[in-house]
């Protein structure tokens, strides 16, 4: 149980800055996730977190304490491996019970610590058999039990749901959430996978180039990405040009190759009028309106917003992706447009479609 | 099944080659040394003080070529096995250096180096830390010094590639687990090289206990190891019954040593899956 504080944080490598600079606190019992692509620098903070390498400049303070000069192993800092790093010559009781060892624990307190734990990760039973016996969850829980039994005052792990297939992500998923929460530990993730890290996380950090682009919950940064970056990085998959025409008090008109959409005005970021700009939306949040709604459209004044941002294209690719369908629709704009509509019968390649792009789902990045 | 008995088919080749050439020569030299001799000279060779003092003369020079060669190549080795270094491949050149020279020039070059007027003598004479110069050459120290320039390099091929096995995040695990970085190597680097470590001693074990040329050159005239031995007894004392005997006492001593290294392991090597997943 602790809080963390990095201050000016910065890693060189020769000429090349990994982290630039990076300021954060974390609360005590928080869980973060620090997102973002390969190189990004978030997997070189954890490794200056843990002691493996040493900042360039700036500190690291736990609890108000200054760790730069400590060693790795006297940090108490839990640390997770994305490929598990389990001793391969050791069983799961012995590697579950190597840092009680270290500790010179008497056995029996290191054996009910090591059974409450393993229960815990619901690997009980298991303690005999040696990792390359276990399956790849069964070894991510092994190596969860390790860095856990020791009580470490902050826990970090290194993309903890990469290897796993789907099934096993979303249980592992609710078993480290259930699991951190129980024990209360600081914690922090590193990955590269949004929609783990908004799964898991408190709070989520977006990284690129060694700097923090965003920090926000879960939903604001899922929802409200503060650069076309983030929002690119956060899954939105339409990008769409355009000029600020018109600020009204609570929203923008922005012509966008000629035709006018409206958006919801962001608080508190300066986009104004004559602005080159680009809006953003998600696939799941633009609609496809059938013939029927569009009828509706024509005789509700009421649907007036919704009727504004109403543009018709044509249907050039259809990807049918299991839980939804990917539809490439082109001629409303410059750019082709990406719905991904769950259950989808319109028309196929060729087509003529309607499309609807609601004003509060849209994001607005000046140029 | 089908493809373990194609797989076979495969070894074929060598192990004829083996077996006409090795194992029926061996086979011969027994046969024909009991058939005239009885086993009078393998009783002649325990019960004579001198030959027994060869045979230990020769497992005390090799366990201790093998032992230097171990600690001294151990540390290069993980070096090796951990660095991003460019120069990595020239490194990897350098230890393999001696095996550009033959065994007999290298001998000839320790003996300049250790000689009584030697470039070591004059050296240590000079800086002013010995007054009369030092017997090292023909001495059994020199024989071990020169055993270790040319197995060493065994020895560190062998460790390497287990050493490049092990994924590095181990060691971050132990030492996260509040291992200090000697805990780690005990308990995490020190075991799971042990295959490494098995090979390459009993590699270094074997070659050295066989070696002739580096004896014969460095360890002078009264130093007899097994194989100067064999070579003494048949051109000198023209004794080929005698001569058969050691190298056959020679080649049961190896594998006794082989066989107490991977027994006093096999606790450990069956830990690691039988070496399958080290």
């Amino acid at each position: 149980m602790a809080t963390l504080e990095l201050k000016d944080l910065t890693k060189k490598f020769g000429d090349f800055t990994a982290v630039d600079g990076m300021n954060l606190q974390v609360e005590d019992g928080e869980m973060i996730a620090l997102l973002g692509g390969s190189g990004c620098g978030k997997t070189t903070t954890l490794r200056m977190i843990a002691g493996f390498t040493e900042p360039f400049s700036g500190s690291i303070l736990v609890d108000g304490k200054d760790i730069g000069k400590v060693p790795a192993y006297k940090r108490n800092v839990g640390i997770f491996f994305q490929n598990y790093a389990l001793f391969p010559h050791m069983t799961v009781y012995e590697n579950v019970a190597f840092g009680l060892k270290i500790q010179k624990l008497p056995k029996a307190e290191i054996k009910e610590r090591v059974d409450h734990i393993l229960a815990l990760v619901r690997l009980f039973g298991m303690e005999k058999r040696y990792p390359r016996e276990l399956s790849g969850g069964q070894q991510q829980r092994v190596a969860l039990a390790r860095a856990l039994v020791t009580r470490p005052s902050i826990l970090l792990l290194d993309e903890p749901l990469s290897n796993l297939d789907a099934k096993l992500r979303v249980e592992m998923q609710v078993e480290i959430k259930r699991i951190q929460k129980k024990l209360g530990i600081t914690t922090i993730i590193v990955t590269h996978d949004h929609e783990e890290a908004v799964s898991l996380a408190d709070r989520v950090i977006v990284m690129n180039a060694g700097r923090i682009l965003q920090v926000g919950t879960p939903k604001e940064v899922f929802d409200h990405p503060n650069s076309q970056f983030v929002a690119d990085f956060m899954g939105f998959s339409t990008f769409i040009k355009g000029k600020v025409k018109l600020e009204l008090p609570d929203r923008l008109i922005v012509d966008c190759s000629g035709r006018d959409i409206c958006v919801t005005r962001p608080e508190g970021r300066e986009v104004s009028e004559g602005d080159n700009c680009t809006l953003a939306i998600r696939s799941e949040n633009i609609a496809i309106l059938s013939d029927e709604d569009m009828e509706k459209l024509a005789y509700d004044k009421n649907a007036l917003s919704a009727q504004e941002n109403t543009l018709k294209g044509r249907v050039e690719s259809v990807t049918y992706k299991g839980h939804s369908t990917r539809i490439e629709v082109s001629g409303c704009f410059a750019e082709p447009v990406y719905p991904a509509p769950i259950d989808y019968t319109g028309p196929g390649q060729g087509g003529e479609i309607m499309l609807h792009l609601p004003a509060d789902k849209l994001c607005i990045y000046k140029n | 099944m089908e493809r373990k008995r194609s797989a076979m088919l495969l070894a074929l080749p060598a192990a004829l080659a083996l077996f006409l050439f090795f194992v029926c020569p061996m086979v011969y030299i027994l046969v024909k040394t009991i058939g005239e001799n009885g086993f009078s000279d393998f009783l002649d060779f325990f019960s004579d003080p001198f030959y027994l003092d060869i045979l230990w003369t020769t497992v005390r020079v090799s366990l201790l070529s093998t032992a230097v060669s171990l600690i001294l190549g151990y540390p290069t080795a993980y070096y090796m096995a951990r660095t991003r270094s460019r120069l990595k491949n020239v490194m990897m050149i350098i230890i393999l250096f001696p095996f550009l020279v033959s065994a007999v020039v290298r001998a000839y070059g320790w003996m300049v180096i250790l000689g009584k007027n030697g470039l070591l003598n004059q050296l240590l004479e000079a800086i002013g830390l010995i007054s009369d110069p030092l017997e090292i050459l023909n001495t059994e120290t020199a024989v071990i010094i020169g055993m270790i320039h040319l197995l060493i390099p065994y020895m560190i091929l062998s460790l390497i590639g287990v050493l490049q096995s092990i994924d590095p995040n181990v060691e971050y695990a132990a030492e996260s687990l509040g291992a200090s970085p000697f805990e780690t190597f005990l308990k995490v680097v020190f075991p799971l090289s042990l295959p490494g470590i098995i090979s390459g001693c009993v590699l270094v074990f074997t070659m050295s206990m066989t070696s002739y040329a580096t004896p014969k050159l460095l360890g002078g005239s009264k130093f007899r190891m097994m194989a100067t031995m064999v070579v003494q007894e048949i051109n000198v004392n023209f004794d080929w019954g005698a001569a058969s005997a050691i190298s056959y006492i020679l080649m049961a001593a190896i594998l006794l040593a082989q066989l107490i290294i991977v027994l006093g392991t096999s606790r450990y090597m069956k830990r690691m899956g039988g070496g399958k997943n080290a």
